[in-house]
């Protein structure tokens, strides 16, 4: 009979702790990636009789109150700093105080004063960090700075071990271009050598996306085509005003009547191929050569000389050969570096990369948002954007630089979680360690994950369990009422 | 039990913190460049995995990108993009704070300056105060655009690295000041029309914008100056003689002709030599091709002669080549032609002459004695543009003395002075008197100012002027480096007594002769024996235009005193003969009163169009530090009107424009907050500056900013369904904590009812 009172007891005791479990649940309806709290009931001891066939309960406990970690709905926000998980994981972030490490599902981060990405409660937000792969510059800048006015070009390739993003810049070299070279030595004028510039920075694109549609393919450099041609009897070929040469390159037959003599004539000739945007010509006299240069890496052009009143000449062809991959992009790089700095100006290209999510350990960076630490900018005036993959770019006067990728790490038993408040959680013993996350989920970007504690089902359950708690008091009354009557039996 | 009551105040207060920040976005839902602000939940820490409720880790506003609503408003101005416009509240006591804002409902102030609706004045870079080197001025009294410019040459803005300048140039109407050149003195000698002027400046102006659209294009390129092209041409003179006869010039494929101009036999400038028929006659065409050549646009021609070592006639690249109307000069039959267009070149293919079915070809210089054309380009060749148009609008002032004025017996004496502006010391200078003794030609008249005996005199007008005999007449003019200064000169005649020898008839001739014109006086003395001696009183004869006035006045004077005497003209030369037994011994004394002479006005005038020319470049200097924008093109110093059309383009480039021409007074600065979530909004649409988030920083023509639309403002991003509906979602929440507090609180009341 006293039994019935403890029952009781412990009834009042539970119910009431699950009143303070639905009231948190309802102050946390509008917390981003708050998971509301459940309690399970059970029976909390059981006594035996002697018999051991029937048991007795003695009253309820809280078992556990534990998370339920059920996704969230993704609400629609108007910033790149708020993400949301879909799926399984946590956004991994560090409390720089003291180093401790805390699990989160609220995304809805931030930009913080010294330019890393943080959390609300100012704690640093972690993941991959950039890494420079390349630099290619002509002047030793590492850096894009001011004086790179001329944008080139950008692009961002994802491939199997990395996401990689390639920015080229260059200096004003309109303003130091000058006519180059000499007659009859790869002679340019300015206004052909700033057209060379423009093919090869349009072959340089078309190679970047060449790469970016084909990412994996192997690396291997692209070579030029070089036309030897050997003109042996030119002294009778050109002696007399009506004599010429005539070459024909591509579609277009570039053709040199004879001119003061033959070194004049054919250092015309060689001029006339040299302003041709993407070639480069020059004739040497000791060996009667006239050389033709592609200056398209991998591109092969029909470079003859059609019959005409000349002796036919001896033709050596060196074919271009097409690369592929990152040698394909890093061949049409380099030979626009090498126009540009023809031209006076500097060029500047830099590669940088992510790691792609497959990594068997988890990133544990934080995530710088500054070009200028970064190494691709001395100016950090950019603006942040970030992907649905949970990549974070930056985008400079039309450069965009992949900077960091946010991690997300799951654990064989996030029940065992602590739960620490601020929408933290940490790991525990019982949670096992914190694994990559980064293949068993999405992160949308833009998005925040809502509280799942739902206000119907938190009133509901405060409804039930007032009633429950109120039963257990009544059945303590009752109790306290048998008592009384067994009291009373020994005084009638 | 009492945590349950807890967690629910924890709740009611976070969600009323929620309710008050959403009120305050609904509040501002037209709120010029509001940015709403959310609020993050947090949950509280847990005991026993037991949570303890919600808070609110911040409110912060969102700095998304507002809708843009077009206004039509000249100063409003949105910003697309990241970033702030900077305003400052200059207070009273002169201190001043920064703040930033979204809101771009801009005016101009009382004051000129731009400020946005409360008063605070939006900063930028602004344009650098005009100094001395920003205005190329015809006029040095006129520094400022005013009414009398009426005329746009060009208002362009060029963009540099880190500046931006903006050239606009204006004159006064050419076209009513512009003279034709007289023929009597510039025949042969670069004679331009009224109409050829008007053509040239017009030539000029199109040559100066397409220079600017260069430097335009390229701003920091490489810089060169324009050269204009001089060459020669030469004819033989051989077969060239007679009516029909023609001389010939092709120019870039335009034939220009003369046909032989007949003129009878003269003597030469010279006074001795006697020019046939046929020399007179070349000199004259000659003269009219170099003159019909000046008529065309674009250029200007002049009979010259090859000098320096070497042969004459003949063009070789020692030659030298001196500008003559000498009728000795000219005869040579060469003319040099000019264009007036810097870097402009022209090719001459034929000179030849024809008589008959004979055609002798002559021959121009292709040494290097003539001079090349050398296009400019960047700063150098827009200075070069400026420079010639400048002076074909305005050109050197010439003050002309014709013979007519100048009495040049040998025995006359003139002196000179000069009042002239001195572009370096900024004031008028005035020196002489150079004298001009015993002239008895115009060369030596012109050797007497250019080269005379004090020194010092000589080397003030050489710095300022130089003179020249033209076609016999005195023509002084500035020099090339002063071609837009005003100058006057004063001429006097200086006091000369004609004193010939006595006898029964005095002839005023060689030394003695006099010349009258109607800015001479005269006083004429006569004495002699008539029946003792007789004295004539003194006859005054005031400004005669010429000797038969004087004859008729002293006749009249001689009559009326029956002194028997009378005044002739023999051969040009005045003469006192007396009456037979008449008057004898006859001693006469006329004196020339000193007195100033004008120049002649029908020949004196502008090398140009006469007009002025003022050209303004203003900079704006984007790395100078931030400054209030003043909007005022008077307080600019750029115009004597204070107001024009504003614009504002994207990068934050505010222009003013002014009957057309269009001025880069400032640009909007856009600051860029690394940190800009630490902005602390301040009320008045403002936000402060914190240690959160960070300094502000600028770039140079905001080119990793916003772009800045015009007469456009930005929206508030408050969104009325979103808050409506937030303000729901917060209340049931509100109401829902509400309903834990009561619950424990019946639940409390049951535990108390436990023991009854």
């Amino acid at each position: 009979m006293i039994g019935a009172l403890y029952n009781g007891l412990s009834g009042v005791s539970s119910f009431s702790k699950g009143i303070d479990v639905s009231a948190n649940n309802i102050a946390n309806v509008n917390t981003v990636g708050y998971k509301s709290d459940e309690m399970s009931f059970a029976r909390t001891l059981y006594s035996a009789n002697s018999t051991g066939v029937e048991k007795t309960g003695t009253g309820v406990g809280p078992m556990e109150v534990e998370k339920d970690f059920s996704q969230g709905q993704l609400s629609q926000s108007s910033t790149y700093f708020d993400f949301a998980i879909e799926g399984k994981g946590f956004f991994i972030v560090n409390d720089a105080n003291n180093d401790d490490l805390y699990y989160t599902r609220a995304g809805n981060f931030q930009r913080s004063l010294d330019g890393f990405l943080e959390d609300k409660n100012g704690f640093e937000v972690l993941g991959a960090k950039t890494q420079i792969l390349d630099t290619v510059s002509t002047n030793g800048d590492t850096k894009f700075t001011d004086d790179y006015i001329e944008f080139i070009s950008s692009q961002t390739v994802s491939t199997q071990d990395y996401t990689l993003s390639i920015n080229s810049r260059a200096t004003d070299y309109t303003s130091t271009a000058s006519d180059i070279g000499t007659s009859g030595d790869n002679y340019k004028s300015r206004g052909t050598l700033l057209s060379d510039i423009d093919t090869l920075t349009t072959n340089y694109t078309n190679k970047l996306s060449q790469y970016a549609s084909e990412p994996n393919t192997t690396s291997s450099p692209s070579t030029n085509q070089n036309v030897q041609i050997v003109f042996d009897e030119l002294d009778n070929d050109l002696s007399k005003e009506s004599s010429y040469i005539q070459v024909q390159v591509g579609n277009s037959a570039y053709r040199q009547n004879f001119d003061t003599d033959v070194l004049t004539t054919m250092n015309m000739l060689s001029d006339k191929i040299s302003n041709i945007p993407g070639y480069s010509s020059s004739f040497n006299q000791g060996t009667n050569t006239l050389t033709i240069d592609n200056l398209i890496p991998g591109e092969n052009t029909a470079i003859y000389v059609p019959l005409g009143d000349f002796t036919a000449p001896t033709i050596n062809e060196t074919l271009a050969e097409e690369g592929s991959g990152l040698g394909l992009v890093n061949s049409a790089r380099d030979a626009l570096k090498d126009r540009i700095e023809i031209a006076g100006g500097s060029f500047l290209d830099i590669q940088n990369t992510i790691p792609s999510p497959n990594q068997e350990s988890i990133s544990l960076d934080n995530l710088d948002l500054k070009l200028d630490s970064l190494e691709l900018s001395d100016n950090n005036d950019a603006e942040f954007e970030a992907t649905d993959d949970g990549i974070l770019l930056l985008k400079q006067l039309g450069n965009t630089y992949v900077v960091g990728r946010l991690s997300t790490a799951y654990f064989a038993d996030q029940l065992s979680l602590e739960v620490n408040g601020s929408n933290l959680y940490s790991e525990t013993t019982g949670s096992g360690v914190a694994k990559n996350a980064d293949l068993i989920n999405n992160i949308s970007t833009k998005f925040v994950e809502t509280s799942n504690a739902e206000l119907s089902v938190g009133l509901t359950e405060i409804l039930q369990k007032q009633k429950a708690f109120e039963a257990s008091a009544k059945s303590i009354t009752t109790a306290d009422e048998f008592l009384k009557t067994a009291l009373d039996l020994k005084r009638s | 039990m009492i945590g349950a009551l807890w967690t629910g105040i924890s709740g009611l207060s976070s969600q009323q913190t929620a309710l008050d920040n959403e009120s305050h976005n609904i509040a501002n839902v037209n709120t010029v460049g509001y940015k709403a602000s959310r609020i993050s939940f947090a949950d509280q820490m847990y005991q026993d995995r037991i949570g303890k409720g919600s808070k609110v880790l911040d409110a912060e506003k969102l700095y998304v990108q507002g809708n843009l609503k077009v206004t039509g408003v000249s100063y409003d101005m949105a910003l697309s993009g990241n970033g702030f416009f900077a305003v400052s509240d200059e207070s009273a006591t002169g201190t001043s704070e920064t703040y930033y804002t979204r809101a771009g409902n801009f005016r101009m102030g009382d004051n000129g300056t731009l400020q946005d609706a409360a008063g605070n004045e939006v900063q930028g870079w602004a344009m650098s105060p005009l100094t001395e080197d920003d205005i190329t001025s015809t006029n040095s009294n006129i520094s400022v655009f005013t009414s009398d410019y009426t005329e746009l040459l060009s208002s362009k803005v060029v963009n540099h690295s880190n500046y931006v300048e903006t050239f606009t140039a204006k004159a006064t109407d050419y076209t009513q000041t512009v003279k034709a050149d007289a023929e009597t003195v510039f025949s042969g000698y670069g004679l331009k029309t009224a109409a050829s002027k008007t053509q040239d400046v017009e030539a000029l102006i199109s040559n100066y914008n397409s220079a600017l659209s260069d430097y335009q294009d390229n701003p920091d390129g490489a810089s060169q100056s324009a050269i204009a092209q001089i060459t020669q041409i030469n004819f033989s003179g051989n077969d060239f003689s007679k009516e029909g006869d023609q001389i010939y010039v092709y120019i870039d494929g335009n034939k220009i002709s003369q046909n032989y101009i007949s003129v009878p036999s003269r003597t030469a400038d010279d006074g001795t030599t006697t020019l046939s028929e046929i020399e007179a006659s070349q000199i004259e065409t000659y003269k009219s091709l170099a003159d019909k050549i000046s008529k065309i646009t674009g250029f200007v021609a002049y009979n010259v002669t090859d000098e320096g070592t070497g042969t004459t006639d003949l063009f070789e690249s020692s030659d030298t080549f001196t500008k003559s109307t000498k009728d000795a000069d000219v005869l040579r039959g060469m003319i040099q032609i000019q264009s007036v267009i810097p870097g402009e070149e022209f090719n001459i293919t034929e000179v030849a002459e024809v008589s008959g079915n004979t055609t002798t070809f002559g021959v121009y210089n292709e040494t290097s004695s003539a001079q090349v054309a050398t296009a400019g380009y960047g700063l150098g060749g827009l200075e070069s543009a400026r420079d010639a148009l400048s002076r074909a609008i305005s050109g050197n002032q010439r003050d002309v003395y014709s013979i007519e004025e100048l009495n040049l017996n040998g025995s006359d004496d003139y002196s000179i002075n000069f009042t002239v502006y001195d572009k370096d010391l900024e004031q008028n200078v005035t020196f002489g008197p150079i004298s001009i003794e015993d002239a008895s030609s115009m060369d030596d008249v012109v050797s007497a100012i250019a080269s005379g005996s004090n020194a010092a005199l000589v080397t003030s007008f050489n710095k300022y002027f130089t003179v020249e005999n033209i076609n016999g007449a005195l023509v002084l003019e500035t020099n090339s480096s002063n071609y837009d200064v005003e100058y006057s000169t004063e001429l006097s005649a200086v006091e000369n007594n004609y004193s010939p020898a006595s006898g029964t008839t005095v002839s005023f001739s060689g030394t003695n002769a006099i010349l009258a014109n109607s800015q001479t006086s005269f006083q004429i003395n006569i004495s002699g024996t008539s029946g003792g001696a007789v004295t004539v009183p003194t006859i005054t004869i005031n400004s005669p235009k010429d000797l038969e006035t004087i004859k008729t006045l002293v006749n009249e004077e001689l009559t009326d005193g029956g002194y028997g005497l009378t005044a002739t003209i023999n051969d040009g030369e005045l003469e006192l003969v007396a009456a037979t037994g008449g008057f004898s011994n006859i001693s006469a004394t006329i004196t020339k009163v000193e007195g100033g002479l004008e120049k002649n006005p029908a020949y004196s005038g502008n090398k140009g169009a006469g007009a002025e020319f003022l050209e303004i470049v203003t900079t704006l200097d984007q790395t100078a530090s931030l400054d209030s924008l003043q909007l005022r093109l008077d307080t600019l110093d750029i115009s004597d009107s204070a107001f024009g059309e504003f614009s504002v383009d994207s990068s934050g480039l505010i222009t003013m424009t002014q009957d057309g021409a269009e001025f880069a007074i400032g640009q909007v600065a856009i600051a860029l907050f690394n940190n800009e979530r630490g902005l602390n909004p301040s009320g008045d649409n403002l936000l402060a500056k914190t240690t959160q988030s960070g300094e502000p920083t600028y770039n140079i023509n905001n080119d990793r900013t916003a772009n800045i639309e015009s007469q456009t403002l930005e929206l508030s991003t408050a969104d009325l369904s979103e808050s409506l509906v937030n303000l729901m979602v917060f209340q049931r929440a509100f109401e829902a904590n509400a309903k834990s507090i009561t619950t424990s609180d019946t639940l409390l009341s049951t535990l108390i009812n436990l023991k009854r």
